[in-house]
């Protein structure tokens, strides 16, 4: 009976720790995740990727996670951004120095979600997940970036995939890179008369 | 290569060299065949079902996979698609893995890649330990991969290993190096992040391939319509493509090593730049570097799709003429577009390009084993260790380039680097041979110890490059855009018989009678399909919203004019005067230093505009931005396209942003939005803002030079630049572009020289140790000196 009584009071305990830590952690770490938005019917939808669709992405995690270190990144803030850019080294040890272009907002995936598909045609998916928070330090201020990596599937083509950075509050995309690389064909192209 | 050329039947011939050599391998399989297996798996049978390849016949850890590509182990060019590839697999077993799963550690990774079938499976597990299977069915394509996939990275890592040793192990050599010391104590030789994942059959690829560094991964394809005929059953082609890999992975030694670069560089970001043609040619030499065989692809992509490339002049598969002779090279740029295949065609086709780069690497590697006394696989390992430092240095975010030298010697600067690598300073053909001799000078010919004690002279490397008409570049650049006192360390002018450079005065707009300066491309079909390929991936930015509605364009009429709301593609009609063919030829619509307070300079190479049409030739006009608009630095930059104005009289020449004001337009229509005012109005899309042509043959444009039998010309994104017109810009309004343009070959574009530019620029007080004869420094690529301004003037029409 006793144990029960410690039990039930540890038990009673634990939820409000529970509930107060994930209150306490940053709405962005919960965008670490791949999320998927289609574009049907000329409306934007979205949802938890699920394996059927990030595995035709290839984007499937691994059944190990990779045991090696990659360089040791200095991070700051809750949200264990990356600080980059060239005066990096002069803020490292002071971020609280620094002054912001932007803010943040949980938004961001979302607004960068429905730029893209706003465009692409009817029918596409596009698979996104943060990979990385960064704060880009350069002499016009701080800014904050996410690092994402994108995976579009249309319908009558074979996924491509690339990294970018998008603006953490307008979730405008900044740069693009790593696009998959085809042997042959995929790109944009016409034949025509020159008149 | 964008349309697949199969040919029902296989009209090529391989070369004699390739028949004497697979004759070779067979009979060597032959004689193996009869050695007694290492490791158990006694039971063996062969005959027309071939070697039975069953767990029961290899021990554990083992099986058996092709060791070459169907057509080289039967020695028989027309082999059948029908063939049962296990006659072709040798009794000997061979060592796959003792783990579960086909996974492996590398070095201090102890998840460094592994192979499924394909991204909806699951990874195979092996029951029994053992790795036999019959040819026909997915396990043993995916044992296959994994084998040379384990055969390639071993040999990329021991070797990798070796050269870091020299620099950073017990007996240092001393020289400099682009290898980072922290190269294995960041694990920065591989992404360290994730394994490289090879998926053996791709059910959705069909007659390809790809290489994915978003995800790190590989995907083989197969044959179209011989289904059962798979890439993967070719590792040449698994090779090539694990050799994107490897050219990804030493672009960013340096950038993963500091740990402080959030990008990766890239070898190519365009449909067709130089770049990626590089890329394709250091592909095909890792075949090469793996098989000491000049020739790559022979199953899938040589058999039946008649895509396989040789790498040597004395293949057989080449047209006649070409010979390993000074005369005969395969040479830049007279063969960029020459598709061995078809010789009688001309394609501007980054595969047939990067042959150029691929038979140069075989031929310095031959030239190495007579110079050095070097082994051919040793000659190979030497040509891999230049390779990975000329692209570690090239593809350096961090700007250092050099172990231990200071930033802003390469790719301008953190801020720029990308900017510098993709459009203002690509790597070309010119680049990669000047970075490629660069290192070969400071190690080979510095130490005679590291060619077997030879004396190796720098001059063999100038005349061969010569011989591949890749001599293109004056000096070595050692030390890159750093601001030093050096002396400068000069190619044997001698030397350059074959390489032709030409002035930039040579490249201007056609204005032969009857001519077109521009080509403007609007039509609604063609521009919807851009813009839904630029969004993917392709572009930084994002499309402007205002020339949309329900994600088509909205207003695009298709007149080939220029009108509001329109996205256009613009092919700039430029004309090669000279009698030589010039050749990666850019025009770069991205920001420059051009302009000052809203004013367009006019004491560039163009005179214009004039002062009483706007022009301004202040002290800020006279110097070129040293940070590109990024830094503390006030000089700015600022986009290419300008407006005539003449709500005050007269016309003149304004920036956007007063036009703007002087039309009541407001910032929110801007096609940015609010705060980007400085290119409100006509923008070109960051990544869409090049225009590249693989080569202009003399005395016609771009278009004659490539235009078909029946009078087209195939355009891909990389031909053109885009740009997107605001829709509240007047009808009739006249707009200036002051695009800039260079080239590969260029004799002037390139080099501080004492000849009059054209440009008034004063010595920039920052840099004070230019001299004549030296690179440019990156920061004057900000400016007009490496270039030929062409200006680009239309009126929008409604």
């Amino acid at each position: 009976m006793k144990l029960l009584k410690i039990m039930a009071f540890i038990f009673a305990l634990s939820i409000p720790v529970y509930f107060g830590l994930k209150l306490l952690s940053p709405p962005e770490d919960q965008q670490a995740n791949w999320d998927t938005y289609e574009k049907k019917d000329k409306k934007i939808t979205t949802h938890k990727s699920t394996k059927t669709e990030k595995k035709k992405s290839r984007v499937s995690s691994s059944k190990r996670a990779p045991a090696s270190k990659a360089p040791v990144k200095k991070t700051i803030g809750p949200s264990k951004r990356i600080l980059t850019g060239s005066l990096r080294s002069k803020y490292e040890n002071s971020p609280w120095d620094l002054s912001y272009v932007n803010t943040p907002s949980i938004e961001w995936k979302n607004l960068y979600a429905n730029k893209m598909l706003t465009i692409l045609p009817e029918g596409t998916k596009v698979l996104i997940k943060k990979t990385q928070g960064v704060i880009i330090i350069t002499a016009k201020g701080a800014k904050y970036v996410e690092h994402v990596r994108v995976s579009i599937q249309k319908e009558d083509a074979p996924p491509v995939g690339f990294e970018a950075q998008v603006d953490s509050e307008s979730g405008q995309q900044l740069k693009v890179w790593n696009r998959t690389h085809f042997e042959y064909g995929q790109g944009f192209s016409f034949k025509k008369k020159l008149q | 290569m964008d349309e697949l050329k199969r040919n029902g039947t296989f009209k090529k011939s391989l070369s004699k060299q390739t028949y004497y050599k697979s004759a070779l391998v067979v009979m060597a399989l032959c004689l193996t065949s009869c050695v007694p297996s290492q490791s158990g798996g006694s039971k063996k049978s062969s005959g027309a079902s071939g070697v039975t390849n069953t767990s029961s016949t290899v021990g554990v850890g083992y099986g058996r996979v092709l060791h070459d590509n169907p057509i080289i182990l039967s020695g028989n060019a027309n082999l059948s698609q029908d063939t049962n590839l296990n006659t072709l697999l040798k009794q000997g077993q061979d060592y796959v893995t003792s783990n579960q799963y086909l996974q492996e550690s590398c070095g201090s990774l102890p998840f460094c890649f592994e192979v499924k079938k394909d991204k909806f499976t699951a990874l195979h597990q092996a029951s029994d330990g053992k790795w036999g299977f019959h040819t026909s069915t997915n396990e043993f394509n995916q044992v296959q991969m994994f084998t040379h996939m384990n055969w390639i990275i071993d040999k990329y890592n021991s070797d990798l290993f070796n050269v870091h040793d020299q620099y950073y192990g017990l007996s240092p050599s001393g020289l400099q190096t682009s290898l980072p010391s922290t190269l294995y104590l960041n694990n920065a030789f591989w992404d360290s992040t994730r394994p490289l994942r090879g998926y053996a059959v791709c059910d959705d690829l069909p007659n390809n391939a790809f290489f994915s560094p978003s995800d790190y991964s590989i995907c083989l394809g197969f044959d179209s319509i011989y289904t059962n005929v798979k890439f993967v059953q070719d590792p040449t082609t698994l090779y090539h493509e694990i050799g994107h890999a490897f050219v990804a992975n030493a672009l960013n030694f340096r950038n993963n090593a500091a740990g402080t670069v959030s990008i990766d560089s890239s070898l190519g970001y365009f449909s067709y730049d130089e770049g990626k043609a590089i890329n394709e040619g250091i592909a095909d030499y890792f075949s090469y570097y793996m098989t000491g065989r000049t020739h790559m692809g022979e199953w899938a992509q040589g058999r039946f799709l008649n895509l396989s490339r040789p790498m040597s002049e004395s293949d057989a598969l080449h047209a006649p003429g070409l010979s390993e002779t000074v005369t005969g090279r395969l040479s830049y740029p007279t063969y960029l577009g020459y598709d061995p295949n078809e010789p009688t065609l001309v394609q501007e086709e980054i595969h047939y390009a990067g042959q150029i780069m691929s038979h140069f690497l075989v031929a310095f590697t031959k030239d190495l084993e007579v110079a050095c006394s070097f082994s051919n696989s040793a000659a190979r390992s030497y040509t891999f260790k230049l390779l990975m430092e000329s692209l570690a240095y090239l593809g350096d975010f961090t700007s250092t380039g050099i172990e231990g030298f200071a930033a802003g010697s390469v790719n301008h600067s953190f801020e720029n680097g990308r900017e510098w690598l993709q459009k203002n300073k690509p790597i070309t053909f010119r680049r990669f041979s000047q970075a490629f001799a660069r290192f070969t000078k400071s190690s080979l010919a510095t130490d005679p110890a590291l060619c077997n004690f030879n004396v190796y002279n720098i001059q063999r490397l100038e005349q061969l490059l010569d011989n591949y008409g890749l001599l293109l570049f004056k000096n070595y650049d050692m030390n890159g855009s750093r601001s030093i006192v050096e002396t400068i360390q000069k190619v044997q002018d001698l030397n350059r018989q074959k390489t032709v450079l030409i002035k930039k005065n040579q490249l201007f707009t056609d204005i032969r009678p009857s001519t077109s300066s521009a080509f403007v491309f609007d039509s609604y079909t063609d521009m919807n399909e851009a813009a839904k390929a630029l969004t993917g991936g392709f572009i930084d930015g994002t499309l402007s919203s205002t020339i949309f509605e329900n994600g088509n364009l909205k207003y695009n009429n298709g007149n080939g004019q220029i009108s509001p709301g329109e996205l256009v593609g613009v092919l700039i009609n430029l004309y090669n005067n000279s009698n030589s063919v010039m050749s990666g030829v850019r025009i770069l619509a991205n920001d420059w230093d051009h302009m000052d307070s809203g004013q367009a300079c006019n004491n560039l190479s163009d005179n214009f505009p004039s002062s009483s049409q706007g022009g301004i030739s202040t002290a800020s006009c006279s110097t070129e931005a040293l940070e590109n608009g990024a830094g503390t630095d006030p000089e700015s930059v600022d986009p290419v396209c300008f407006f005539q104005d003449s709500s005050s009289g007269s016309a003149i020449w304004v920036s956007q942003e007063t036009f703007m004001a002087s039309k009541a337009i407001e910032e929110s229509e801007c096609l940015g939005g609010i705060g980007n005012k400085k290119d409100c109005l006509v923008r070109s899309p960051k990544g869409a803002d090049v225009g590249w042509y693989s080569k202009i043959d003399p005395k016609k444009t771009w278009a004659e030079t490539f235009q078909d039998a029946d009078g087209n010309n195939q355009f891909k994104a990389s031909n053109i630049f885009f740009l997107e017109i605001s829709p509240s810009i007047p009808p009739g309004t006249t707009i200036n572009c002051r695009l800039r343009a260079t080239f590969t070959n260029c004799e002037d574009c390139h080099n501080i020289t004492s000849t009059a530019t054209g440009n008034t620029y004063t010595p920039n007080v920052h840099t004070p140790f230019e001299q004549n004869g030296d690179e440019y420094k990156d920061y004057k690529y900000s400016g007009a000196d490496p270039y030929q301004i062409i200006n680009y003037q239309f009126t929008v029409i409604d």
